[in-house]
């Protein structure tokens, strides 16, 4: 587990990182609940957060990429598996840590306002895995870091817009809402509406499921080889 | 875009007609209210051909395609088309037998419309067709690599071949020197030794008037004799039927009788090795060959310049080429580019001002 | 006359660069067209101008502010790499060379500004007012805004801090413009969400051109960016000074 480790060590070496996973997080725990949705509004937007968090961690990926890791470890008596499983393993422990925190804050800070702590951490937890799947099918189509981040991020905001993250689907034209429920946000932010008007669990089935299909086609999508 | 239409492969038309066939029920199921089922099935579908374009899926991968499939109709009944694309990879893989879940749900199926049936066939023909594309570049693919690669082994087994050429010239040459040895010695040398004992007898009897004296001159004469007839059998024996060497190179000068030709010999010719002669006559003969094929000279300039390391032989005509000569080398002067490149030499040749060929050749 | 040379190449390099575009010219239209998804027909209460219009002026000026990336790169490239060796031995000034990027660079980020104008105009029917104030308003903007982003890749030592620099210029200048939430009431908060930062001065102006009101804003916004630019163009010449030698 040598690769694992060194995640840890590469990623919080630089200290904009910490600051980074901690204080977006945590800052958005204190945005307090608005008129629409009946969940503090920090909970609901977390899923935004969760991909500009797996984009930086992805990152890691790229990186090696530009700068010939890849190639010299190709030559390594690692498997290529090895190495995404490692990776990808180091980042889920790395989100559900902060997942863990974010959501302890919650119950701390809005008590009985925030219903079911339980099932946000299930959903923020297949919802990093998902996030985690698309910033590796994102960065396998980049060369450059600052390029793909730059552009990510226009991207994280406009799927969030588009899958009823900023408002609820129902505000959009009525071809968009249907369309819209192939961005992988809208099933996350479906999810966070479900615990939020405190329907029974069972109906979470369908996002959770869909989450993790998602994950599926990202990850065989953006474990493609590529050394240059 | 500079595109080219040769660049399509049967990977490229695999990949763009899943990912239309996936796009097309994407937008069969934007029209309809397929709501959940419809995009469980549409990532599974998604997820199930990034799975065969990443590795090489087992060709009953497709029954669970259709076992989903078959699932999602339940909930969402256009989910039928989407057997569209199991149809498509059974008969890609050329396994048309993994399809036959969706041949009995059509017979079975009370709402088949004739436009489904259509599509089936219509992807299967597609799928049959593109599969068959693979199949064939595979072959040809395999072909060309075996002709390759015999090809390879050829140019090998010649280069061995010149190789061995220069190997058995010298192996020849040193038996031969070993047969003379031995005949010198075995014959002559022993005639010519008795030869010698009996004159040195011979003039000790002489000293004393001995009536044998005669008798001993007589022998040592005879021996002499001897062992002059067996040199000039031995010499007769090494000399060749055919003419060698410079007297070759003349010969086939002399033959030639288009225009003058100018014959120079600079050097000591009779250091060069028979292998390389059976290089230099050739290149001769095939400058000569060339020059009537394609030119028309006033006079050809033959020089052999045998110097202590190298050879050069060069050989110039004055004529202009004739037109629609081509100018690539013929399938002469490229083997004999080849043999002397097997002796360390080289061949070169100049269009600029009439045809010059120079061949170099090292000398051992 | 060089200067003139310099500017056009330049300007042919940045249509070349086809990230710049999609980040400063396809996400605005991305997201102008995502809002008028839910937009559609709401008036902005206390200016009473279409919510359409607020969107797309708030849209337009916000990525003004991140047009400076521009500048940045084309300075990091061209007189702080290893290119500026092959740039100092032509017969030609190293700060004519500046100050072609600074205008090229201003240039196209207008176009890009206007192009979303008109897609605005066209697609939504956006009210701009004059054109051609709104044109002067970007252009001033544009400049200040690369004059701004020059001084900091020129002052900087380290390019990295450059770029955090003007990542956070702009998006302070977003925050500051009331972009994401509304700062808290009182005297000094509103000055600042007025006067205190490029993007809501450029906002003034255009609100102005728009609705008619609030003329004197206007025109302090206006004495306010011409100074602006005064005292920008003046520290970028000494840190070039000091820095491109």
């Amino acid at each position: 587990m040598t690769i694992f480790t060194f995640v840890f060590k590469r990623f919080f070496r630089k200290k904009s990182n910490i600051v980074f996973l901690f204080v977006l997080p945590i800052g958005s725990v204190f945005i307090p609940t608005a008129a629409w949705p009946p969940i503090p509004l920090g909970f609901h937007y977390y899923s935004l957060l969760l991909l500009l968090l797996a984009a930086r961690l992805g990152g890691i990926t790229l990186e090696d990429r530009t700068n010939k890791t890849l190639l010299r470890l190709s030559a390594s008596p690692i498997s290529h598996f090895q190495y995404l499983f490692q990776n990808l393993l180091a980042y889920t422990v790395i989100l559900t840590v902060v997942n863990l925190v974010f959501v302890f804050l919650g119950v701390i800070v809005h008590g009985e306002n925030l219903p079911s702590p339980i099932l946000l951490f299930i959903i923020y937890t297949v919802f990093s895995m998902t996030a985690l799947g698309f910033s590796l099918a994102w960065y396998s189509l980049f060369r450059h870091m600052e390029t793909a981040f730059s552009i990510l991020g226009g991207v994280i905001v406009l799927m969030g817009m588009l899958g009823g993250v900023m408002w609820p689907v129902e505000a959009m034209p009525e071809y968009l809402q249907q369309a819209v429920m192939l961005l992988p946000t809208y099933w996350a932010a479906e999810s966070t509406l479900i615990v939020a008007y405190g329907t029974q669990a069972k109906d979470l089935g369908t996002p959770l499921v869909v989450m993790i299909l998602f994950c599926i086609a990202f990850l065989l999508l953006g474990s493609r080889r590529r050394l240059t | 875009m500079d595109y080219k239409w040769g660049n399509w492969t049967s990977e490229s038309a695999t990949f763009l007609l899943r990912l239309l066939g996936l796009l097309l029920l994407c937008s069969l199921w934007l029209q309809s209210s397929g709501e959940e089922a419809g995009i469980i099935l549409l990532l599974f579908l998604l997820i199930m051909t990034l799975a065969r374009w990443r590795f090489q899926l087992p060709g009953s991968s497709v029954l669970l395609d259709q076992v989903a499939c078959l699932f999602a109709i339940i909930y969402w009944p256009l989910a039928a088309f989407a057997l569209i694309l199991p149809v498509f990879e059974s008969m890609y893989q050329r396994k048309p037998l993994f399809s036959l879940p969706t041949i009995i749900f059509v017979i079975v199926y009370p709402e088949t419309s004739f436009l489904l049936v259509g599509i089936f066939v219509y992807v299967a023909c597609t799928g049959a067709v593109v599969g068959g594309w693979k199949q064939e570049t595979k072959k040809h693919q395999r072909e060309a690599d075996k002709q390759r690669r015999d090809r390879y082994e050829l140019e090998n087994l010649k280069e061995e071949l010149l190789f061995a050429n220069v190997q058995a010239t010298r192996m020849a040459e040193l038996s031969e020197r070993n047969r003379i040895a031995q005949q010198l010695h075995d014959e002559v040398g022993h005639e010519l030794t008795a030869s010698v004992l009996a004159l040195q007898a011979y003039e000790q009897l002489r000293k004393e008037d001995e009536s044998v004296a005669e008798e001993m001159f007589t022998e040592a004469q005879q021996r002499l004799h001897n062992s002059a007839d067996y040199l000039r059998e031995t010499v007769h024996n090494l000399k060749p039927i055919t003419d060698l060497g410079i007297d070759e190179l003349q010969n086939i000068s002399d033959l030639y009788t288009q225009c003058p030709v100018n014959f120079q010999v600079f050097g000591d010719t009779s250091k060069v090795p028979a292998h390389l002669w059976s290089i230099l006559y050739p290149c001769l003969k095939e400058a000569l060959t060339n020059t009537i094929r394609h030119a028309k000279p006033t006079g050809i300039e033959i020089t052999l310049d045998v110097g202590p390391h190298i050879l050069r032989l060069s050989v110039y005509n004055d004529g202009v080429l004739k037109e629609n000569s081509d100018k690539g080398l013929g399938i002469g002067l490229r083997n004999l580019r080849h043999r002397t490149k097997a002796v360390g030499g080289s061949i070169s040749t100049d269009t600029t001002d009439g045809f010059l060929l120079i061949c170099v050749l090292p000398l051992e | 006359m060089m200067l003139m040379k310099a500017s056009y190449f330049i300007f042919r390099r940045m249509l070349r660069d086809y990230i710049g575009m999609a980040i400063l010219l396809l996400l605005p239209i991305a997201l102008i067209s995502v809002l008028a998804l839910i937009a559609d027909g709401a008036v902005s209460e206390p200016l009473g101008i279409p919510m359409m219009d607020e969107v797309a002026v708030t849209m337009v000026f916000a990525f003004i502010m991140f047009g400076g990336f521009y500048t940045m790169e084309y300075v990091r490239g061209d007189l702080m790499s290893s290119m500026k060796w092959r740039i100092y031995s032509l017969p030609y000034g190293i700060h004519n060379h500046a100050y072609a990027i600074l205008i090229s660079c201003s240039l196209f980020n207008v176009l890009q500004s206007l192009l979303v104008v008109f897609y605005t105009i066209f697609v939504y029917n956006v009210n701009w007012g004059n054109l051609g104030i709104v044109f002067f308003i970007i252009l001033l903007v544009t400049a200040v805004i690369q004059l701004v982003f020059i001084n900091f890749v020129l002052g900087v030592k380290k390019y990295k801090t450059a770029e955090r620099l003007g990542t956070g210029f702009g998006l302070a200048c977003l925050m500051l413009g009331e972009v994401w939430f509304p700062l808290p009431d009182g005297p000094f908060f509103s000055f600042l969400s007025t006067y205190s930062n490029p993007f809501s001065l450029g906002q003034n102006m255009i609100f102005a051109t728009i609705t008619g009101e609030n003329i004197e804003k206007a025109i302090i916004s206006l004495v306010i960016f011409i100074a602006l630019a005064l005292v920008l163009a003046i520290t970028a010449v000494y840190f070039g000074r000091r820095k491109l030698i």
